[in-house]
């Protein structure tokens, strides 16, 4: 099964998020911060959609350390931020794709089904 | 004992009243608080061209650098000040995890710098919100005015190495600044958690061109000297927290109170060693007015830290019950 | 001590001692009703969420049910739940919403609560009310309310309202809005564009008479990094408006445009010697070389000033001497 772990401090996202990746086959887990999610290794995820993307900048590397493991998984980043600074420092710092919020959810739901389809065929 | 039991009534009023005021305008700053984050555009680049650099004095370890790293306001950078003689592995891993090289340190006329400091910044684009600087510490106050010379924005926040700032901190800052008008956005002070009213631990954000125009920081209290000497205004709201452990008694509320208290316990004492048993009922009914102030004051103080602190339900339940215990215990 | 002071002071224990064991017994009683308030309002949010985000994605015309909609406290909370999808997505049917607002009245309800709320939680209620669809008699009734709010924030929400209601006229609404928007307010409303709400026309705006248009015009450029307006900003340099021209300079700044024409010389040589520096601090951590800069360094201070951006540039860049 395709494991995604949301983590979102906004709990209308996570609602949100929620029930439209319940449409996909997937085993979805939330988490409302960083420090929730990194206690159980998040290399069992296939994908982590997350809020929040100081992780990746203040030098905990979490992506680094995501690298490092056997299965690494792909990072989305959801922000309301725009700044071209932010989102190449994301992008260099290993986050696969950066939504800048509001974000149109069928599109998402739609690159994620493509992405679990991609995963299944190997 | 009348004129004394007028002035300590009084005085007894008047803490009360300033209780109760500073409490009301702490929820109201939490409530605005509150509202602006439903605002899906607080915060963001499109809010607020103001940059802010936070300088960090006596920082010890990696940890804190990325506690301080973790903010999402998007216009801000950290100036960490290390001396690499006290601890040369450290400046020498901050190398190595975040990629740092040597840049020139600016010679500028703005604030003179004793030493030779030196500068360094990342070579990756991720870590371009870190600038540390290793001197040789003499002063808070210097290590301070090293991080005015080489900060890019124009607002200052100095903070010592137990104290972090909030998650919200520097978005509803810059938010306060540009309601405060010109004439009064030289400083913005704010309270620390965990937080006693009347408390004089502040945290603040300057105006890097005041700070240069006051000459620096100088003295032991650099922060307090400097905030009354610009014109500002207080929010009354924490915006930092401390790790530094403190004593109860520590407290400026406790006190105030044993201060109060003192008067018609001496009171007590005399017309006991006089035997006047009529005045030593009196002096008694005082100090236990002194008390009731002391609880209604802290039951007041501890419900709005409470909330400040986001506490729920159970959490605040035994919180409140714990003070309850305590109260005779603390006053 | 008098007796009768005695009894003041008797009388002042006693009501402090009443007081401080009313508010604990209160504060106890509000955080457990609070906690099951809270409880409910969180699992009613989720199911509503739910509810209407399916129906959004599966489309249709079923009607969705929402449980215990009956009570206030429960149409609130939709209210607020269709606020919030209507403000984190876009491209959604926004009649399915509209729908909704109409079907439970919760344009009517929102400003009812506004009315019976004060303060913060004023300024709450009328926000969410202006990101959702509400009918033209609540607008009118709102406009009328609130219209000439002093408060800040209330004149914001009415201007998102305005903007909201009706968004073929929004550069209209924002040249007669009374007040100068703030960068809060900016901000809000560039969110709306994202949203899909207003159109992103940054011609007009820029080239509009109007202080607040023009802050807009120029906030979407920045936002979105449009470089071909930048005869347009460069005109905005030149403006007697001090808050226009400080963020046309910002803007391109930000858009990394040059920096060697005359309008920009002028603009630095309008400003004082400390914002000069601040400026010149800011155009070295954009990027700019030594020499861009120094070419917008007025004459007279070029001996001055030279060498601290000379200084404050090479403090950016890796020495190679070093």
């Amino acid at each position: 099964m395709y494991r995604i772990a949301i983590i979102s401090p906004d709990r209308f996202l996570w609602a949100l998020l929620c029930n439209s990746l319940s449409l996909v086959e997937a085993e979805v887990a939330c988490f409302e911060r960083w420090s929730e999610a990194l206690i159980e290794p998040l290399s069992h995820y296939n994908l982590i959609l997350t809020l929040e993307s100081y992780p990746f900048l203040n030098g905990a590397d979490v992506a680094r350390r995501l690298r490092l493991s056997n299965r690494r998984p792909r990072i989305y980043v959801l922000s309301w931020l725009h700044d071209e600074q932010n989102v190449l420092s994301l992008l260099e710092s290993g986050v696969d794709q950066y939504f800048t919020l509001p974000v149109n959810i069928p599109r998402l739901c739609g690159k994620i089904t493509a992405q679990i389809n991609e995963w299944r065929n190997g | 004992m009348y004129w004394l039991s007028i002035l300590i009534l009084t005085l007894l009023a008047l803490t009360l009243l300033s209780v109760v005021v500073a409490s009301l305008r702490t929820l109201a700053a939490l409530r605005k608080g509150r509202m602006l984050a439903s605002c899906h555009g607080y915060g963001s680049e499109a809010m607020s061209q103001t940059g802010v650099s936070v300088v960090v004095s006596g920082v010890r370890s990696e940890r804190e650098i990325e506690q301080r790293l973790s903010s999402e306001y998007w216009r801000y950078e950290v100036i960490v000040v290390v001396d690499s003689t006290l601890d040369a592995q450290l400046l020498h891993r901050l190398c190595h995890k975040y990629s740092l090289i040597r840049v020139n340190f600016p010679t500028v006329d703005e604030l003179s710098i004793d030493g030779a400091p030196r500068l360094y910044r990342s070579r990756q684009r991720r870590y371009r919100r870190l600038v540390v600087v290793d001197r040789l510490h003499r002063s808070r106050a210097d290590d301070w005015n090293c991080g005015v010379v080489v900060a890019s924005f124009d607002r200052i926040v100095p903070l010592e190495s137990d104290r972090f700032l909030l998650p919200d901190a520097l978005p509803r800052w810059v938010m306060e600044l540009h309601e405060s008008g010109e004439c009064r956005n030289e400083v913005l002070a704010a309270q620390v958690a965990p937080t006693h009213f009347f408390d004089r631990r502040r945290v603040a954000m300057f105006a890097r061109s005041a700070v240069i125009a006051e000459g620096g920081f100088v003295g032991e209290h650099p922060r307090v000297k400097m905030i009354r000497s610009l014109r500002g205004r207080l929010l009354s709201l924490p915006l930092a927290y401390s790790t530094a452990y403190r004593h109860r008694s520590e407290n400026p509320l406790r006190r105030l109170f044993l201060g109060i208290g003192l008067a018609p316990t001496v009171a007590l004492f005399v017309e006991l060693v006089r035997r006047d048993w009529e005045g030593a009922r009196e002096a008694l009914l005082l100090i236990v007015a002194v008390y009731a102030t002391a609880l209604a004051s802290s039951s007041i103080a501890l419900r709005t830290r409470l909330v400040v602190r986001g506490e729920q339900g159970e959490e605040r339940i035994k919180s409140l019950r714990r003070l309850l215990r305590c109260s005779f215990r603390v006053y | 001590m008098s007796g009768a002071m005695g009894e003041v002071v008797g009388a002042y224990t006693l009501a402090l001692l009443v007081g401080a064991v009313l508010l604990a017994a209160a504060s106890m009683l509000h955080a457990r009703v609070r906690q099951r308030r809270i409880g409910i309002r969180r699992t009613l949010e989720r199911c509503y969420v739910n509810v209407l985000n399916r129906r959004l994605l599966e489309g249709g015309s079923a009607w969705c049910c929402f449980p215990l909609i009956e009570r206030r406290s429960s149409r609130l909370t939709l209210a607020v739940v269709v606020a919030q999808i209507g403000a984190m997505t876009y491209g959604y049917d926004r009649r399915v919403l509209a729908k909704v607002v109409r079907r439970y009245g919760l344009d009517r309800l929102l400003l009812e609560q506004a009315r019976l709320s004060g303060g913060m939680r004023r300024v709450e209620w009328l926000h969410t009310l202006a990101q959702i669809e509400c009918s033209d008699r609540i607008y009118q009734r709102m406009m009328n309310r609130y219209g000439r709010s002093r408060n800040s924030y209330i004149a914001l929400c009415m201007t998102l309202a305005a903007l909201n209601h009706s968004p073929e006229r929004s550069i209209a609404i924002l040249a007669e809005r009374r007040g100068r928007l703030s960068p809060f307010d900016l901000a809000e409303v560039l969110m709306m564009l994202k949203r899909g709400l207003i159109p992103v026309a940054y011609q007009p705006l820029l080239r509009a008479e109007q202080a607040n248009v023009r802050l807009l015009g120029l906030c979407i450029v920045r936002y979105f990094g449009v470089t071909e307006a930048e005869e347009d900003i460069v005109a905005a340099i030149a403006t007697d408006d001090r808050e226009v021209a400080e963020s046309a300079l910002f803007t391109l700044c930000a858009l990394r445009l040059r920096l060697d024409r005359e309008l920009v010389r002028e603009a630095a040589r309008r400003m004082s010697e400390g914002e000069r520096r601040a400026w010149y601090r800011h155009l070295a951590s954009e990027g700019y070389s030594s020499r861009a800069i120094a070419q917008i360094v007025p004459e007279k201070e070029l001996s001055l000033l030279g060498e601290y951006v000379e200084q404050t540039v090479a403090s950016y860049k890796r020495a190679l001497m070093n």
